[in-house]
């Protein structure tokens, strides 16, 4: 497992280069945005655009600019993100700074959600596999569809919109300014964003849960729990959920890493100052080394989310064995 | 927006008495609570949002937009010279702020005596530190930073001796000298009489010796006041620590909020500044969240207004729509116009009347009605908006047409007298008209635009070869560049930087500006042209007229010359089809109250707004 | 006569589908003696399975129609409530299954999944159960029980899997031990030291014990008591020497037939009974056999053939006359002594 583990953190380190150095060609070859010239405002002389270039060393080439990108991919301490490099293009401020600033709302956020989504979608999904074809199941399926098909920004302006411009029963978006985390949590500002997040994850949780449990109780296993005496509840959840959950488990983790590199719909519908904000403000200023940023911490979780999936796959499934 | 100038007048009124009975009255807190007479109660919070944050860190060396300007100006930074708001202004001429008169000017022109009111204190934390003439030889210093400052400002010092060469160091610029702490010696390399106006920049603002060290990036989160507001916890601010170790003003969280507290340096000394009341005791203004759900936030009485973003469509409709609401709207220019500009030395184009056809025929309304409808703005007759030339050409409209959306008879009458339509029918016949290559910007709501412009063009007989990109890196690279043979600019648009007319005549209008603000070519030399692949060989130029302007000295003379300027401009040049003032659009809430519009900044005025009962 | 530990009278099963009533079992009717082994015989669909689930409890009447008795020990488990029922299945009657690979649960330490069955029907702690799953390891051969009660099923070979079920099923010390067919899943020669395993826990346990198997093969040295079954229905009943040496039913003479023995001359071929296994949904009229059976005559078609006794212990559902049965067997199903 040791060397699995070093090995593994190798890929992490080759991903995040990869990652990131497509991310750098994207930027340096399309010509959508120019960094220089979003500085520059409207006001725009050659010469100046020729200026600030330098200033933000835009003028050297590809691989001069990559190799000040890449020291900074590298995860440890005074070279990750380091602010020398890493700053907004506009405002100067060191793009670490502001990652780290806005993860503790992307953090809240998705662990919030994925709580809820599971506390939402597994019960459900459980019943709807025990009481196939009654009503519960068909009340369940439905809701998965909705979940399912609802886009995210419909249902969380929708949900703006009822809740709080119209039933004044919860909080409008955003977070107010001098609120620590814990107290905007307890203000109830995540809620909304909280249930419309889960929603849709809770959905798709419903149906793979439905089938995996469905799929596991035709096992010959739950024939023999069931030939041992055990009461029908032990059976389902001790024998069948044990196997049904596993790659729920698998799913949960990367949906839960994915989210921790930014809810970005979710964030700008709610205005959560989260990563995933940060990533479309960045994007829309042309700031590139706030892209940078952002992507490679996103590819960051994803590869360790991944990484933590696998290991915890071997503890639960005892057939899987890392060499 | 006569309405106006009378409410105004009736706070001046009251500013004064407040000014005369308040002085130091406050005790030590700044809560400013006395209550002047003419019902206007100072207090409460103002509670705004907005879109998204500033450009540049709120340094500002670095700023160019309207809402940080305008913030500057009202709350932040009092510079040599600023804005009188109250006394129903028409034109937008600098008055003196710091600055106890009008800076001296010498014989030649070239050199500027300024004096600085003495006893007037930055806020915290530099309380007691008293503002001297080198404070603003510090901030020229910042300004002359390649690294410091972008957007455009150093632009305007060059004229100051010394400044090109400076690059951070304000003892290399050689222009500017401090005979005694409270007077400053400005020498320039050239007459410039517009430099009583580059003296209202808020870069200019003074800047404490040490605030400003280590900070050549990042001062915006150290700024220290002169103003009515400061960042709030400024006090805490510890210059006395190294750069890096300092920690940055608690009231800016980047990306979240802005939030401003009275500066109570200013307070105690508000008597020296006659220019702004500042009403309400605090602003704070949150960052982030889509236009639409800030209206619902207004509606819901959460937020008093939106700063710096136009209200959705369907919020503007109901308050259009119910008259108890229309008064909430309010809707004022804000000194930029959009227009559409012709090359010059590309046929058709180079022939006048082709030039007041397409003037005759474009459907302006429609292209308001693309931009968001009524409210967003006047249909625009003339180049240099009605603020900077004191009114003199309101009204002006050389080729108006009826409810401007377009007048093809006229237009037709126009093209029979080009030399592009041989058969006199008014339509264009020649190959020139066949494909004309037109660089437009992709964004909302250009290409409908687009569709509306080629339609209207189409009916005399030209065709427009519309190309849509990217405003930076297409639209606006091709227009600027004379090589690229670009024709037909429609998506552009033009604000002022300070509110002078010379800010759109020589950028837009003559040679200086070719390659960076003139599309159209106005002024080029014949030299130029063919070094450029032009078959045309001259085009008409107003070098003389906008150099003539310059050297006019800040007063009516000058604001004569610009309105000559712009009249001859629409009527006998013709260098493209001018169709907007722009509107700055705000929907209020009800606690709002003495709304107040700043001409000089084309937005609205947080230090004369206030609130109902003081925010009770 | 001492009293028999279950009494199955009448017992069918149908279960209503999409497509029509599936028959599975169609008026079954056995009994089985304490200490006794019994083996049944037949194809797949012949009812043998869905028989002793419906005994277990594990086909309910949420799932098909029940009618018929089935009484162990005095009770007749088909009216007991669920709970009792429970109680009984896995301390009073075990059953083992087919592939013990798929029937473990794969997440689970084999030890803990005996212990589990322990502590279901007993008041034991931990540490106890853990003992005496340890024990029963042991019991049924598998060498050093205390560290393969710690491992998991895939750790085990296909042989000791079924070791380990059968010790999960012993557990309790159950009256009736039914197996699924144990060996069908395993390799030759585990199946022979699984067989002779259950012989031998039998006698320690003294417990009764099911064959079920589509192997007469298999059962050949283990069964007292062999019941053939065809279609839902008991074809034919008898003890180990009626069956091989004399049995009375085309079906088991089909099946005598297709054994493959070691003895056999290479060149003889297997003979497979002709035709396929019937449609419970659509069963044939009279002998539910006839269209395979080589004897067919009249009134196989139209009548359904009791299951009568020939002498004494000895039963058959066929409309031949006995001298035609001896005869025909004595001709033409020649089992070598």
């Amino acid at each position: 497992m040791g060397r699995y583990l070093i090995r593994r953190t190798l890929f992490l380190v080759l991903v995040l280069i990869i990652v990131s150095f497509l991310t750098f060609l994207i930027f340096y070859k399309l010509p959508a945005g120019d960094a220089a010239r979003r500085v520059a405002g409207h006001r725009n002389t050659p010469e100046q655009i020729a200026q600030i270039r330098v200033t933000l060393g835009l003028d050297k080439p590809w691989y001069v600019q990559y190799a000040r990108f890449a020291k900074g991919l590298i995860p440890w301490p005074g070279f990750f993100l380091n602010k020398d490099i890493y700053y907004s293009y506009a405002s100067f401020i060191p793009v670490k700074e502001e990652i780290y600033q806005r993860l503790p709302v992307t953090i809240t956020l998705a662990v919030g959600a994925a709580v809820l989504w599971l506390l939402i979608g597994v019960p459900i999904g459980i019943v709807s596999a025990i009481r196939r074809r009654s009503a519960w199941d068909r009340a369940g399926m439905i809701f998965a569809l909705v979940g399912v098909s609802a886009p995210v920004f419909w249902l969380g302006y929708l949900f703006l919109f009822i809740f709080w411009f119209k039933l004044h029963w919860a909080p409008g978006s955003g977070l107010e300014f001098h609120a620590g985390l814990l107290q905007s949590i307890i203000q109830g500002k995540f809620v909304l964003a909280w249930l419309v997040l889960s929603l849709s994850f809770a959905a798709f949780y419903v149906r793979m849960i439905r089938g995996n449990l469905i799929e596991t109780m035709s096992e010959d296993y739950i024939r023999t729990a069931r030939a041992k005496g055990l009461s029908e509840r032990r059976v389902i959840f001790k024998h069948g959920l044990r196997s049904a959950l596993t790659p729920v488990v698998t799913m949960f983790g990367m949906d839960l890493g994915v989210l921790l590199g930014g809810a970005i719909i979710t964030e700008t519908v709610f205005n959560l100052p989260g990563i995933g904000q940060y990533t479309v403000q960045s994007i829309f200023n042309d700031n590139y080394p706030g892209v940078m940023g952002v992507t490679v911490f996103a590819t960051f979780f994803i590869v360790v989310a991944n990484l933590v999936v696998d290991v915890t796959y071997a503890f639960l499934d005892p057939r899987v064995r890392y060499a | 927006m006569k309405r106006h100038w009378r409410y105004l007048a009736t706070v001046a009124v009251v500013a004064v008495v407040a000014a005369a009975c308040g002085g130091g009255g406050g005790g030590g807190g700044p809560s400013g609570t006395e209550i002047p007479s003419g019902g206007i109660q100072a207090g409460g919070t103002l509670k705004l949002a907005t879109p998204a944050d500033i450009q540049s860190g709120w340094d500002p060396a670095k700023e160019y937009e309207i809402i940080a300007y305008e913030l500057y100006r009202c709350c932040l930074s009092r510079t040599l010279n600023s804005f009188r708001l109250e006394g129903a202004p028409t034109d937008t001429n600098p008055v003196p702020d710091l600055a106890t008169a009008m800076p001296e000017v010498s014989v030649d022109g070239m050199t500027y005596t300024v004096k600085i009111k003495p006893g007037i204190h930055f806020g915290p934390p530099f309380q007691d530190t008293e503002i001297t003439a080198d404070d603003f030889i510090t901030a020229f210093g910042r300004v002359s930073s390649d690294v410091g400052s972008q957007g455009g400002y150093p632009f305007y010092f060059s004229v100051i001796q010394g400044f090109d060469d400076a690059n951070g160091d304000p003892a290399k610029i050689t222009g500017i000298t401090a005979p005694d702490p409270q007077t400053l010696v400005f020498k320039l390399t050239q007459p410039t009489t517009d430099f009583p106006f580059r003296l209202t920049l808020p870069a200019t603002a003074p800047v404490p010796a040490h605030a400003a060290e280590g900070h050549i990036k990042d001062y915006g989160r150290y700024l220290v006041s002169t103003g009515p507001y400061m960042w709030e916890g400024s006090e805490s601010l510890d210059f006395s620590v190294p750069a890096e170790q300092q920690k940055p003003v608690s009231g800016y969280e980047p990306n979240r909020a802005w939030i401003w507290v009275r500066n109570p340096s200013w307070v105690s000394e508000r008597d020296t500044d006659p220019l702004r009341p500042a009403y309400v005791d605090r602003i704070e203004v949150a960052v982030g969240g889509t236009v639409e759900d800030l209206a619902n936030k207004v509606d819901a009485g959460e937020i008093d207004f939106v700063y710096g973003a136009t209200p959705p469509s369907t919020q503007l409709q109901k308050y259009l729509a119910d008259p108890q609401l229309t008064s909430r709207l309010h809707a004022e220019p804000t000194g930029a116009i959009r227009y559409i500009t012709m090359n010059l030395a590309i046929p058709p184009f180079d022939d006048i009347h082709v030039r007041k056809a397409v003037n005759y025929v474009v459907d302006k309304d429609g292209l308001r009605r693309a931009r968001g409808g009524d409210t967003v703005g006047e249909l625009a007759g003339h180049w240099i908006p009605d603020m900077l030339t004191g009114g003199l050409n309101a009204g002006l409209d050389p080729y108006a047409t009826p409810n401007g959306q377009g007048d093809l008879d006229k237009a037709k009458e126009e093209m029979k007298l080009s030399a592009y339509d041989s058969n006199q029918d008014g339509v264009c016949d020649d190959p020139a008209c066949e494909s004309i290559l037109t660089i437009t910007d992709k964004a909302f709501p250009y290409p409908e635009q687009n569709a509306i412009l080629t339609d209207s063009l189409a009916q005399i007989g030209l065709k427009l070869d519309v190309r849509m990109g990217d405003r930076y890196t297409f639209m606006y690279a091709k227009c600027q560049d004379p090589t690229a043979l670009a024709a037909f600019c429609p998506s552009v648009g033009w604000g002022f930087d300070y509110a002078d007319g010379g800010t759109y005549g020589e950028p837009l209008f003559s040679s200086v500006g070719i390659g960076s603000s003139d599309y159209s070519n106005l002024g080029a030399s014949s030299k130029d042209l063919a070094k450029w692949g032009y078959s045309v060989t001259e085009v008409p130029s107003v070098d003389d007229k906008v150099s003539a302007c310059s050297q006019l000295p800040v007063g009516q003379e000058r604001l004569a010359c610009w309105a000559d300027l712009d009249k001859y401009l629409a009527e006998e040049v013709v260098p493209g089809v001018v169709w907007l003032f722009d509107n700055n659009v705000v929907i209020t809430g009800p606690r709002v109250i003495n709304w107040t519009f700043d001409l000089s900044g084309g937005i609205e005025a947080l230090d004369h707004i206030a609130l109902a009962g003081g925010g009770a | 006569m001492p009293e028999p530990l279950l009494e199955v009278k009448d017992l069918s099963v149908h279960f209503p589908t999409e497509d029509g009533l599936v028959k599975a079992v169609d008026g079954v009717s056995f009994s089985l003696q304490p200490g006794e082994t019994l083996g049944v015989v037949g194809e797949s669909g012949s009812g043998k399975s869905v028989t002793f689930l419906t005994v277990m409890g594990l086909v309910t009447s949420a799932q098909a129609v029940i009618e018929g008795e089935v009484i162990f020990e005095g009770q007749d488990l088909l009216k007991l409530p669920k709970d009792e029922m429970r109680n009984i299945r896995g301390s009073k009657i075990s059953m083992i299954f087919q592939d013990p690979m798929t029937s473990l649960h794969p997440f689970y330490k084999v030890g803990y999944q005996i212990a589990e069955a322990i502590r279901t029907h007993q008041n034991v702690g931990k540490r106890e159960a853990h003992d005496q799953s340890v024990e029963m390891l042991r019991r049924v051969g598998i060498p050093k029980p205390e560290e393969r009660a710690d491992q998991y099923p895939h750790e085990f070979s296909g042989g000791m899997r079924q070791r380990a079920m059968i010790a999960m099923a012993l557990s309790l010390n159950p009256d009736m031990l039914i197996a699924d067919e144990p060996t069908t899943a395993l390799d030759v020669t585990v199946q022979a030291q699984i067989l002779d395993l259950i012989d031998r826990l039998r006698a320690e346990f003294n417990a009764s014990v099911v064959i079920i198997t589509h192997d007469l093969g298999v059962v050949a040295e283990h069964c007292d008591d062999i019941q053939v079954m065809y279609a839902g229905k008991i074809v034919e009943f008898g003890d180990r020497r009626d069956i091989y040496y004399g049995s009375h039913h085309p079906y088991t003479w089909g099946l005598l037939r297709s054994i493959s023995r070691l003895d056999s001359a290479s060149k003889e071929r297997l003979q497979p009974i002709k035709g396929l296994p019937p449609s419970l949904i659509f069963v044939p009229p009279g002998c539910a056999f006839h269209p395979r059976c080589p004897y067919v005559f009249d009134r196989c078609r139209t009548d359904i053939p009791k299951l009568l006794p020939t002498d004494g212990h000895h039963a058959s559902a066929c409309h031949l006359t006995l001298s035609d049965k001896e005869r025909i067997f004595e001709g033409e199903v020649v089992v070598r002594r």
